[in-house]
């Protein structure tokens, strides 16, 4: 994937095309989903996605191949890291007036659902950040292994080893949580 | 750490991959919020290709410092050169007026005379008590760019522009709200509040005195729908 600004017209590769914005659209679960994971916040993972739409409709972008989710996945996971390394000195631009209520705050279609989700989503935020990130870009994003690896830049075999114990540390974590509510549907 | 790596990729026993498949079950139901989309699509209306816009990239107290030098290259700069932005809008409402305040229009209850692409001003002193206190005519980027100024009880004021054109470019950062089906764009600029969204494609903005918080703004300009 090429981004940079530099990346002269005479380097343009044949096969390269321009990110269709109209498409962009198709992939805003996935990436709230991922986000989520990645924040382990709501709220915060609105404010994520937005930001990820922004910075990729700021200018045109440059794919070398039809992956367009796995491009989003790489800029989202890279404004994440730039919002955790300004967080504490960057000011935000306009704090939403306290009167103001989101729209569709749950993002849940069930009240029951939207609390196991909740659930599952914490399990996941919590998981060691290699873990984590194995298994949002497989488990939530529904990569392959191999885009996972593309992704993330560690070998399939990799990706593999931290997926099996990401899974196996949520399902520990299902298993004990505290409200029960993960195991309504199993009784 | 205490596992080794052949115990953790032992195979899963069937109770872990049940809570599992019940993992991707319940994130399957999880969707993105309607606002988030709204929001999505007002930054893709809002958004063209870099190298045509254009920016004035102000901020703070240099901004307040040159304010009349920015509105000076605001207003000269053709059109050509690209699309004017709502930073450069919003500028407009920190003028001076020059032209009367519009009188209430008795055709049309809860509105003022003046009026620009066809959109007429709200009247607001009987239900908020501001009342409109002059008015001015701009260009930007070609386009006709009306404010009428408002002033309160104790006399802050406020401005609100209409710019005849479509969707403006943003400032980055600025924040969505939305209000029943409007998103409404907020971000700062030389401390003051700003708030700008669409009527019937339309740029309004709407900014006053710093004092006066966007959350107010936001009921004012939400007033009208």
């Amino acid at each position: 994937v090429h981004t940079s600004p530099a990346y002269a017209p005479q380097e343009v590769p044949d096969y390269a095309r321009t990110l269709d914005p109209a498409r962009l659209g198709d992939h805003v679960d996935r990436l709230y989903r991922a986000a989520w994971a990645l924040c382990g916040s709501r709220e915060d993972a609105e404010d994520l996605v937005q930001e990820t739409y922004a910075r990729v409709l700021a200018k045109p972008r440059l794919l070398r191949n039809d992956d367009d989710l796995g491009y989003l996945l790489r800029v989202l996971r890279n404004t994440f890291a730039s919002q955790l390394r300004t967080a504490s000195r960057r000011p935000r631009t306009a704090p939403l007036p306290e009167d103001v209520d989101p729209v569709d705050p749950s993002g849940a279609t069930r009240p029951a659902e939207a609390l196991e989700a909740a659930e599952v989503f914490a399990l996941i935020h919590a998981l060691p950040p290699d873990f984590r990130d194995a298994l949002v870009a497989v488990d939530v994003a529904g990569l392959s292994y191999r885009e996972a690896s593309k992704l993330l830049g560690a070998k399939e075999a990799t990706i593999t080893s931290r997926l099996h114990r990401a899974r196996r540390q949520v399902a520990a974590g299902m298993e004990s949580a505290p409200t029960g509510v993960l195991e309504r549907k199993a009784r | 750490m205490t596992h080794t790596p052949m115990s953790d990729m032992t195979p899963l026993t069937p109770e872990e991959e049940a809570r599992l498949d019940r993992m991707r079950a319940a994130l399957g139901e999880v969707s993105a919020p309607a606002g988030l989309r709204a929001r999505i699509d007002a930054e893709r209306a809002h958004t063209r290709p870099a190298r045509t816009r254009r920016r004035l990239a102000l901020g703070g107290g240099l901004a307040t410092a040159c304010a009349a030098i920015v509105v000076a290259l605001v207003l000269v700069l053709p059109a050509g050169s690209g699309g004017p932005t709502v930073v450069e809008a919003a500028t407009l409402t920190q003028l001076p007026a020059t032209m009367p305040a519009p009188h209430s229009d008795p055709d049309h209850p809860g509105r003022l005379q003046e009026s620009n692409g066809g959109l007429r001003y709200p009247y607001w002193e009987d239900r908020f008590h501001w009342r409109p206190a002059g008015a001015r005519e701009d260009r930007l980027g070609g386009h006709r760019a009306t404010t009428v100024y408002y002033e309160g009880h104790h006399g802050e004021r406020l401005g609100y522009t209409i710019v005849d054109s479509g969707p403006l470019d943003l400032p980055p950062g600025a924040r969505a709200v939305r209000r029943g089906a409007t998103t409404f764009w907020v971000f700062r600029r030389a401390d003051a509040p700003v708030v700008a969204w669409l009527r019937h494609g339309h740029q309004c903005v709407l900014s006053g005195d710093a004092t006066i918080p966007a959350g107010q703004l936001i009921a004012l300009a939400g007033s009208e729908y």
